[in-house]
């Protein structure tokens, strides 16, 4: 098997497409709704402001733990993990940076079809 | 005094430029919202499997799909058809790595209130590995080749999981598959190669 470029000979696509299209009904209906949702302007709008009321919600979290794992260190002597703020971070992170930041993805892209290598 | 008589017929011819832009940004924004439509209807199913494989959760999968479509029509729908894929595979992929660090982070930061019995506290990404049984109506649906792959992927450790899948079926290529998953083609490669290593030993590959 070449390391670079394996192929497996079990027909792994068409297997996997069948198991895909084989969803039972009520998960097709939730993924028709979510992509239905997903379109609309009034659904994502509201998500928007839902998800700005979420963001409260991991940073609470986060320094509850921390003065839970105080006080709980103090009344047993158990030295709890503390949350770093990379911790905090990755709590109340509900959309990744990283993503929206990506200048270099950007950047390739253009060149994307012209670089294309089959598995 | 300005004797100026308003007639309908000024009024609308003036009026009628805005009217046109306004109509073919709608026929616009209706192709669009047409074209965004069949391309998530494509890909819903196979981001779904792909989140459930990961997850091994489908609630937690529907929520990483939709989270994932939210995010492609909110700030990609503007760009061209074509990149569509990549953006929506790399927000994915983005997407079950976060809930991967998320359940990690709760087991470090709550597990300790559990008894304790001697969790490995390795790299998640790196060492997860399902032991939950798919679901026995899909295995009796599915062939035995298809069970053997499934569960065997079902145990892969998430890293290689997301290589041999985005290689394998979605038929990336190793550099749009690192761009999705974040990494170097060189950790593509290597995950993508243990992958499929992994499934041949559980039986799950020939």
């Amino acid at each position: 098997m070449n390391p670079d470029n394996p192929t497996p000979e079990t027909p792994v696509k068409p297997l996997l497409d069948h198991h895909a299209d084989a969803l039972d009904a009520a998960t097709a209906m939730r993924l028709q709704t979510a992509r239905q949702a997903a379109l609309s302007p009034d659904a994502r709008r509201r998500a928007r402001s839902h998800a700005l009321w979420l963001w409260t919600a991991p940073l609470a979290t986060a320094a509850s733990v921390g003065l839970l794992a105080l006080g709980l260190d103090w009344h047993t002597g158990h030295e709890p993990e503390m949350p770093t703020l990379e911790d905090v971070e990755v709590l109340a992170a509900h959309e990744p940076a990283d993503l929206i930041e990506d200048y270099e993805f950007y950047q390739w892209l253009p060149d994307e079809g012209s670089a294309s290598e089959e598995p | 005094m300005d004797n100026v008589i308003w007639s309908p017929s000024i009024q609308w011819r003036s009026l009628k430029p805005e009217f046109s832009v306004v109509a073919r940004d709608k026929e616009r924004t209706s192709e669009q919202q047409y074209a965004l439509n069949a391309f998530l209807t494509a890909v819903e199913r196979r981001a779904f499997r792909m989140a459930e494989f990961a997850t091994h959760n489908p609630d937690d999968a529907l929520d990483i799909v939709q989270d994932s479509m939210f995010k492609l029509v909110e700030r990609y729908r503007d760009r061209p058809e074509a990149e569509w894929g990549p953006l929506f595979q790399t927000i994915l992929q983005s997407r079950i790595t976060d809930w991967y660090r998320r359940q990690s982070l709760r087991r470090r930061l709550f597990g300790w209130l559990k008894p304790s019995d001697d969790e490995d506290e390795g790299d998640i990404l790196e060492t997860i590995a399902d032991d939950d049984a798919l679901d026995p109506a899909e295995q009796l649906a599915l062939s035995r080749d298809s069970e053997a792959l499934l569960a065997g992927i079902a145990r892969l450790p998430l890293r290689q999981q997301q290589a041999f899948l985005l290689r394998a079926w979605e038929q990336l290529s190793v550099e749009d598959t690192a761009r999705a998953m974040g990494c170097s083609e060189g950790s593509v490669k290597t995950h993508y190669f243990r992958a499929l290593k992994a499934l041949r030993a559980m039986g799950g590959l020939e």
